[in-house]
C-alpha cells in the first residue's frame, strides 16, 4: 500500500531542536552568568545578580537563525539546486581568499582571529553549500539507477575534494573531518557501491601512510595529528584541556552540582572554552548523568528522525539534503560529546544548537531550514515504496519560479492540514 | 518482506550505526559519571585546592642592649602567572607584550628585574650560556635539562645565539625594536614559565622588593597586564649598614644543588633565601621562618587562572616567626672600635708613606729586585674587644666592610664583583679569618712555657749577647739570629718581666731553645693557640703552632714554602735532565720532586743521601756518579728547608717561623693570661629569644680548660705587659702612650712580624687588657703591613679610654645615693 502523506511542517524536528537549545541556554547561563555570592538571597535577588549578557547574545543568534530557517523552509528547496554552481564557486573563491590572505599576514594582526577564528568562518557556511551541491549532483546521477557509475563517482569526489583540501590547508583539521564525514555519508545514502567507498578509503589510507613515511608531512603537522589522537602528548595544552573536561564531567555524578554551584569547575573557569567546544562538560557537571544522558537521547532522537525522514522521501535531492544535514549534526554531536567523555580525540568542534557561537548556530539552523523545506514539499513513503525508484525533480523550477515557490509552500501547508484533519475524522483520533 | 525492504533502505543502516554509537557513548557516560563519579569528584576538589606555603618572619639580630642589627620588613614582589590554556602563538605574543611592558615599568621606576636566564651576553656582546656551574658534566646536565623544558633541539639550535634568535623571533615574538639586553630579560621570564610548565599555576617572580610606585602602576594597569600581580614578601633590613657587617652577615640564594637538597630536607623551598655569612648563616636554624616546623599553610580554592576564590580558614595553619638572636656585641662600643680602627689605618698609611719618601732610593732598589714591585701598604685590619672573664665578644671590627643591604636588595653583578675582587677582601671577616704571623705578642706564651717547664724561674736573668749561637755547632760558619735592638748591651740582666718590657728576642731565643718545640707547643696549645676559638661565625680560620707539621707535611695540601720548594725542584730537575739529554713529562718531574721532599720527614732525616740518589737513579735514570753527587747536594739544600730544626724552634719562641694566629685567637689568649688561666670559647651569641620575647636559651660561657699555673707566673707576665706601656719603665710601647690619662691601668704588648724584606710591610699587632688589677676586657688590634707594633696602639688607646670612661661613669651612677637613701 503506497500510502502517501504530505509532510507538512516537521514538528518533531523543531521540538527536538528547541529542546536542545533550551538545555544549551541553561548550560551557557551556568558557565557565564555566575551571580556571585548567593547565600541567603531570594531567587529574585539572585536573578538580578545573574549576568545575562552571553545567553542574551546566544538567544539572539538562535532567534535570527530560526528566522533564516523559516525563510529557507518557505522557499522551495529545489530552487537551491539551481543556485548551487554559483554558491559553490563563490564559496571556493572566499576560501582561497582566506587562505591567501591569512598566510600572507600569518599571526601578525588580531582581526584574523575574530574574523576567521571560530565566530565568523566561511568554512562553516561551506558545509551547507557542500550539502546542497552534493545532494544535487548525487541525486542527478543516481536517481535513475539507484546507484552511481564509477565515472560519476570519481567526478563528484573531485568536486567535493576542493573545499576539503582548502580547509586542510587552513590547518582546520576538525572542519575537514566534518566535510569528509558529510561527503562519505551522502555518497553512501546516494547508493554508491560499497566497494567504491572501500576503495576510496583504502586509497586515502595509502596516501596518508605514504605522506607520513616519505616525510611529505612536516614534523609539526605529524605532531598535530599525534596530539589529536593522544592528548597526553601535549600535557600543558590538549592534555590539560582533556583532563579538566573529564574531571568536570565525572564529578557531576547522577544529579549534577546544579546551577551556579560554588566551587564547581565551570564556575572557576577550569573547563576550557566552556561555552563552545567543551559545553557538554558543563552540562555533565551541572546537570549530572541525567542532564548529559538527556542531551545524548535528544541528539539520538533527532538523528533517527532525520535519517528516517531522509529514508522516506522519494525525491532524491531532498532526501540527500536531509541526509547531509543529519550527517553534519551527527558528526558534531558525536565528536563534541565524545571528547568530553573520553571517547573521541580532542578537537575544537561545537555541539549543535547548544554551544555558544553565531556562525555554527546559523549553519545548523540553516540545515534544519533545508530539512523543513524538503519535508514541507514531499509526502512520506514506506520503505517498500522507495524500492520502486527515486527521482530527481526540477519541476518547480519550470513552473513556479516567481516567489521562490512561496505559493506552493503555502499550498503544501494547507494541503497537509486538510489531510491531517481528514485522517483524524476517519480514524477518530 | 517488510523487514527486508526496511533493510534495503540505506538511511536505516545509518540509524543502526548511530544507535550503536550512542549506545557505546551512553555506557561510557554511565561509567564516567556513575561508576567513577566519586573519584572524579574528589579529583575535581583536589585540583581546585591549593596549599600555599607561608613562611614565618625571619628573626631579628639584636645587640646586647636590644638594638636591632637586622630585621625583616614587608615588601612587594611582582609576579607573572601564565594561563595554562593559552598556548597559541597569538597568546604568546600577547604575553610577551605584557612581560615587556611590566619590565619597562619596573625599570623605569628604578627597580631591578631578576635575570635568571641561561642565555646571557658576554662582554664582547656574544650570546653565551651561563649555567652558574663550571664542572663540564654539570654544565652538560644543566644544558640538557634546560633544552628539554625549553623544547630546543641541540642539533637545530646548537649555539646560544641560535637559541636566542629562535626564541626571540619565532617563539616568543619579541618585537624587533626591542634591544638584546631587554629581550634577554623577557626570555628569562619565559624560561621560568617554561620550567614550571607542568605546574603553570606557580607564579614566576619578575622583580622583588619593588617601590610603592611600581606597585601602584602595576595595579593601575592590571587590566592590560594580564597575568601580572603584586605579591607580598619580605626584605631583610640592616639598619646599621656597614656596622658590624661581618658579624651580622647577609642572606643569599642557595648556591648549589647540595645545599638545595640539604635545605629542602629541612622544609625549605629552593627559592628561599638563607644566611650565607655571619650570624645570618650560623644562626640560620634559629632565625629562619622557612624551616619546616615554622612554615604554615593557607588552604584555598583557586580558579583556573590561579586566582584565590575561597579560603579554607579552618584548615590553614599560621606560620611562626623565627627566633631572635641577641649578640654579646655592644653597638656603641662597636661603633667606636670601627671608627678607631679606620683612623688608625689611615694614620699608619701616612706614616708609611712618609717613611718611604724619606728613604725612597733604598726602598726602590729592594722593590726593583723582587717580583712584587708594589709596596704592600697598610689598607686593612681587624680589632677585637673581648670580655676576659667570659670570652664574650663585645666588639669586633674588620676593615673594610660592606653594606649587607646591597645583598638584601638583590646585588648587581658589578657590585658583587667589586666586592669579590677588591684587593682588601671586604667580604672577609679579618678578625676571624685572617691568619697572621704573631711576632712578639707570642712571647707571653714562651714565657709561660719557660716558667712552667723550669727552663727559667722568675729570678733567672739573661743578658743579650748579640748573636744567638747556642743552637749552632762549635765553629759553624752559620749566622745566628740576634735581637732587634742593635745596642744589645742595653738588654742586660733581664728577668722575664724585663724581657717582656724590652721585647728582647735574645731572651726568648734562649728560653725556647731550652724548651724545645714539643714543650713550647704544649703550652701554646694550652693557651688555645692551636685551634679555632669556636665563635658562632662561619669561616673561622684556626691558629697554627710552629712545628714540623706546620712547616711541611707531605700528606696535606702543600702551601707556602713547600710549594716553593717543589717548584724549585721541578725546574732544577728539568734543567739537569735536559743537560743530560733526557726529557720527561712535567708530571714525572713533579712526582719525583714530591718523592724527594718526603725525605725531609723520613725516619732518619740526617742520612737521606743514599735514598735521594736512589730516587734520581730509578725515576730519572741518572746514573753518572759525578752528576749524582752534585745533584744530591743541590737538592739537599732545598729539602733542608723543609726540616724542622732548632733555628725554627727559637724563631717560634718570638712568634716568627710558620706560626699563624687570628685576632680572635689572640683575644682569647690574652684573656686567659689575665683572667687566671681560664681558656674560654669565644662567644658572640648571648641568648636566643622566642618571637614573643621570652628567653629560649641563654648561652653560658664555655670554659674549655683552666690552666694549672701558679698565680705568680701570670702576675709576672701581667707586670711585664704593664711595663711595656709604661713611660717610667721605658717599655717598647711607652711612647705611644705618652701622657695617656689611663696609664698604669692597663697592660699591653706590641708585635711586629716580619713578612718581607721591607720593614714598611711588617705586620703590626697590639694587644692589651684593662683594668690592670681586675682585668675585664682584652683588646687586640691587627694591622697587616702596619709597619711596627706600636703603630697599632692608637685603636687600643681609644678603646681603653672609651671603656674606662664609661666604667667610671656607670660606677658613679651606681654609687650615687637615691631618694630615701636607696641606691639604684
Amino acid at each position: 500500500m503506497g500510502t502517501k502523506q504530505t509532510g507538512g511542517i516537521e514538528w518533531v524536528t523543531i521540538l527536538l531542536v528547541v529542546s536542545l537549545f533550551a538545555v544549551g541556554f541553561f548550560a551557557i547561563l551556568n558557565a557565564t552568568g555566575a551571580p556571585g555570592d548567593v547565600e541567603g538571597k531570594s531567587v529574585l535577588q539572585i536573578m538580578n545578580q545573574v549576568n545575562w549578557s552571553t545567553v542574551r547574545l546566544h538567544s539572539i543568534w538562535f532567534g535570527t537563525g530560526v528566522i533564516l530557517a523559516v525563510i529557507l523552509m518557505l522557499v522551495d528547496y529545489r530552487y537551491y539546486a539551481r543556485l548551487t554552481p554559483i554558491l559553490y564557486i563563490a564559496m571556493i573563491v572566499i576560501l582561497i581568499f582566506v587562505l591567501m590572505f591569512a598566510s600572507e599576514t600569518y599571526g601578525s594582526t588580531s582581526w584574523i582571529n575574530t574574523f576567521f577564528g571560530r565566530t565568523v568562518q566561511p568554512s562553516e557556511l561551506m558545509k551547507i553549500v557542500l550539502i546542497i551541491i552534493l545532494a544535487k549532483l548525487l541525486s542527478k546521477y543516481s536517481a535513475a539507477t539507484g546507484t552511481l557509475a564509477f565515472r560519476d563517482y570519481v567526478r563528484i569526489w573531485a568536486l567535493a575534494l576542493v573545499p576539503l583540501a582548502l580547509v586542510v590547508l587552513q590547518q582546520d583539521l576538525g572542519t575537514a573531518i566534518v566535510y569528509l564525514f558529510i561527503i562519505v555519508v551522502m555518497f553512501f545514502l546516494a547508493g554508491a557501491k560499497i566497494w567504491m567507498l572501500l576503495l576510496t578509503g583504502g586509497a586515502a589510507a595509502g596516501a596518508f601512510v605514504a605522506a607520513w613515511t616519505l616525510d611529505i608531512l612536516k614534523n609539526t603537522q605529524k605532531q598535530r595529528i599525534l596530539v589529536f589522537l593522544d592528548p597526553s602528548l601535549d600535557p600543558s595544552g590538549a592534555g590539560w584541556n582533556f583532563q579538566k573536561a573529564l574531571t568536570a564531567m565525572g564529578s557531576g555524578r547522577l544529579f549534577g552540582k546544579g546551577m551556579f554551584a560554588p566551587g564547581a569547575m565551570s564556575q572557576l573557569n577550569y573547563i576550557p572554552v566552556q561555552t563552545k567546544d567543551f559545553i557538554y562538560a558543563v552540562i555533565g557537571e551541572t546537570f549530572g548523568f541525567i542532564g548529559a544522558g538527556l542531551v545524548m537521547l535528544l541528539f539520538l532522537l533527532l538523528l533517527l528522525r532525520l535519517f528516517r525522514l531522509s529514508g522516506r522521501i522519494k525525491e532524491k535531492f531532498g532526501a540527500l539534503m536531509i541526509g547531509g544535514v543529519a550527517a553534519m549534526i551527527a558528526f558534531h554531536a558525536l565528536e563534541s560529546m565524545g571528547m568530553c567523555i573520553g571517547a573521541m580525540p580532542i578537537t575544537g568542534i561545537p555541539l549543535p544548537f547548544i554551544s555558544y557561537g553565531g556562525s555554527n548556530m546559523w549553519t545548523n539552523l540553516l540545515g534544519i531550514g533545508l530539512v523543513l523545506s524538503v519535508c514541507l514539499r514531499n509526502p512520506f513513503h514506506r520503505d517498500a515504496d522507495l524500492q520502486q525508484g527515486m527521482y530527481f525533480s526540477q519541476e518547480i523550477l519550470q513552473q513556479n519560479q516567481i516567489g521562490f515557490g512561496l505559493r506552493s509552500s503555502w499550498q503544501s501547508i494547507v494541503k497537509a492540514r486538510k489531510e491531517r484533519s481528514e485522517r483524524r475524522r476517519k480514524y477518530g483520533g | 518482506m517488510k523487514f527486508l525492504a526496511f533493510l534495503k533502505n540505506r538511511a536505516n543502516w545509518l540509524s543502526f550505526v548511530f544507535i550503536a554509537a550512542f549506545g557505546v557513548f551512553f555506557v561510557m557516560l554511565f561509567r564516567l559519571q556513575i561508576v567513577n563519579g566519586d573519584l572524579y569528584l574528589e579529583s575535581s576538589q583536589s585540583q581546585k585546592r591549593r596549599e600555599i606555603r607561608i613562611t614565618g618572619t625571619r628573626g631579628k639580630i639584636l645587640d646586647t642592649h636590644g638594638t636591632p642589627l637586622a630585621y625583616s620588613q614587608k615588601a612587594y614582589d611582582i609576579q607573572f602567572t601564565k594561563d595554562p590554556t593559552k598556548n597559541r602563538e597569538a597568546d604568546r605574543e600577547a604575553y610577551t607584550q605584557v612581560i615587556l611592558k611590566t619590565i619597562r615599568l619596573i625599570r623605569d621606576n628604578g627597580d631591578t628585574v631578576i635575570n635568571s636566564g641561561a642565555l646571557t651576553m658576554d662582554e664582547k656582546g656574544q650570546f653565551v650560556f651561563s649555567w652558574g656551574v663550571t664542572a663540564e658534566d654539570a654544565v652538560a646536565a644543566r644544558e640538557k635539562y634546560w633544552r628539554n623544558y625549553m623544547g630546543l633541539n641541540a642539533e637545530k639550535y646548537p649555539t646560544a645565539a641560535d637559541c636566542y634568535w629562535y626564541l626571540r623571533s619565532e617563539r616568543y615574538k619579541i618585537p624587533a625594536e626591542v634591544g638584546d639586553e631587554e629581550a634577554l630579560l623577557v626570555l628569562s621570564v619565559w624560561q621560568n614559565v617554561a620550567s614550571v610548565a607542568y605546574q603553570s599555576y606557580i607564579p614566576v617572580t619578575i622583580a622583588t622588593n619593588v617601590s610603592r610606585t611600581v606597585v601602584a602602576l602595576i595595579e593601575m594597569n592590571s587590566e592590560e597586564l594580564t597575568g601580572v600581580n603584586v605579591a607580598e614578601s619580605s626584605v631583610r633590613v640592616y639598619p646599621k649598614g656597614e656596622l658590624a657587617s661581618h658579624l651580622v652577615g647577609y642572606l643569599g640564594r642557595m648556591s648549589d644543588e647540595d645545599t638545595i637538597i640539604r635545605m629542602e630536607a629541612q622544609g625549605y623551598n629552593r627559592d628561599d633565601r638563607i644566611g650565607v655569612a655571619g650570624i645570618e648563616a650560623s644562626m640560620e636554624s634559629q632565625l629562619s621562618g622557612s624551616i619546616g616546623s615554622r612554615t604554615g599553610k593557607r588552604v584555598v580554592e583557586v580558579n583556573a587562572q590561579s586566582k584565590v576564590i575561597r579560603e579554607y580558614a579552618e584548615e590553614s595553619v599560621p606560620a611562626s616567626s623565627g627566633n631572635d638572636v641577641v649578640l654579646t656585641l655592644d653597638v656603641d662600643m662597636q661603633t667606636w672600635l670601627e671608627k678607631a680602627l679606620l683612623a688608625n689605618i689611615r694614620e699608619v698609611r701616612e706614616k708609611q708613606e712618609a717613611a718611604y719618601l724619606a728613604d725612597q732610593d733604598r726602598y726602590d732598589e729592594i722593590l726593583a729586585a723582587r717580583s712584587d714591585h708594589e709596596i704592600a701598604w697598610c689598607e686593612y685590619g681587624a680589632a677585637v674587644v673581648m670580655n676576659v672573664q667570659t670570652g664574650e665578644v663585645l666588639a669586633s671590627a674588620s676593615y673594610p666592610g660592606y653594606d649587607p643591604n646591597l645583598f638584601a636588595k638583590g646585588i648587581q653583578a658589578e657590585q658583587l664583583n667589586a666586592l669579590l675582587f677588591d684587593r682588601c677582601y671586604p667580604l672577609m671577616n679579618k678578625a676571624i679569618s685572617s691568619q697572621g704571623t704573631p711576632g712578639s705578642i707570642y712571647k707571653m706564651a714562651t714565657s709561660l712555657a719557660g716558667l712552667m717547664e723550669g727552663v727559667i724561674t722568675l729570678d733567672t736573668r739573661i743578658s743579650d749577647q748579640g748573636e744567638f749561637r747556642a743552637h749552632l755547632a762549635e765553629g759553624s760558619s752559620a749566622k745566628g739570629p740576634s735581637c732587634w735592638k742593635r745596642n744589645y748591651e742595653q738588654h742586660a740582666n733581664q728577668t722575664v718581666i724585663d724581657a717582656l718590657k724590652n721585647s728582647c728576642n735574645y731572651f726568648f731565643y734562649q728560653v725556647s731553645y731550652g724548651l724545645g718545640i714539643e714543650r713550647l707547643d704544649y703550652w701554646v696549645s694550652q693557651l688555645g693557640l692551636d685551634t679555632t676559638t669556636g665563635i658562632e661565625l662561619p669561616g673561622e680560620a684556626p691558629c697554627v703552632m710552629g712545628n714540623q707539621d706546620a712547616l711541611y707535611n707531605p700528606d696535606r695540601t702543600l702551601r707556602n714554602l713547600p710549594v716553593l720548594v717543589r717548584n724549585n725542584l721541578i725546574v732544577y730537575l728539568r734543567d739537569k735532565c735536559r743537560e743530560l739529554g733526557m726529557e720527561y713529562d712535567d708530571s714525572k718531574y713533579a712526582e719525583t720532586a714530591e718523592k724527594l721532599m718526603r725525605l725531609a720527614v723520613s725516619q732518619d732525616t740526617h742520612e737521606y743521601g743514599a735514598d735521594l740518589r736512589n730516587i734520581l737513579r730509578q725515576d730519572l735514570k741518572i746514573t753518572a756518579s759525578g752528576t749524582l753527587s752534585v745533584m744530591s747536594s743541590d737538592i739537599s739544600q732545598q729539602i733542608y728547608q723543609l726540616i724542622w730544626n732548632d733555628n725554627h724552634t727559637i724563631l717560634t719562641g718570638i712568634g716568627q717561623s710558620v706560626t699563624l694566629v687570628t685576632p680572635m685567637g689572640i683575644a682569647r689568649y690574652v684573656s686567659a693570661l689575665v683572667n687566671g688561666g681560664k681558656v674560654y670559647e669565644a662567644q658572640l651569641v648571648d641568648k636566643i629569644l622566642y618571637p614573643n620575647g621570652g628567653i629560649m636559651e641563654e648561652k653560658q660561657p664555655q670554659l674549655i680548660r683552666t690552666l694549672d699555673v701558679p698565680s705568680s707566673f701570670l702576675a709576672a707576665i701581667k707586670e711585664g705587659m704593664r711595663e711595656v706601656v709604661s713611660e717610667e719603665d721605658g717599655g717598647t710601647a711607652a711612647s705611644a702612650f705618652r701622657n695617656f690619662e689611663y696609664n698604669g691601668q692597663f697592660g699591653g704588648k706590641t708585635g711586629t712580624a716580619q713578612v718581607s724584606n721591607i720593614d714598611l710591610e711588617n705586620n703590626a699587632w697590639f694587644i692589651c687588657f684593662a683594668p690592670f688589677d681586675q682585668p675585664e676586657i682584652a683588646i687586640v688590634v691587627y694591622l697587616p703591613h702596619g709597619y711596627a707594633g706600636a703603630n697599632a696602639c692608637s685603636t687600643a688607646k681609644d678603646m681603653i679610654r672609651y671603656y674606662l670612661e664609661k666604667k667610671a661613669a656607670s660606677g658613679e651612677a651606681e654609687t650615687l645615693p637615691g631618694v630615701n637613701g636607696l641606691t639604684y
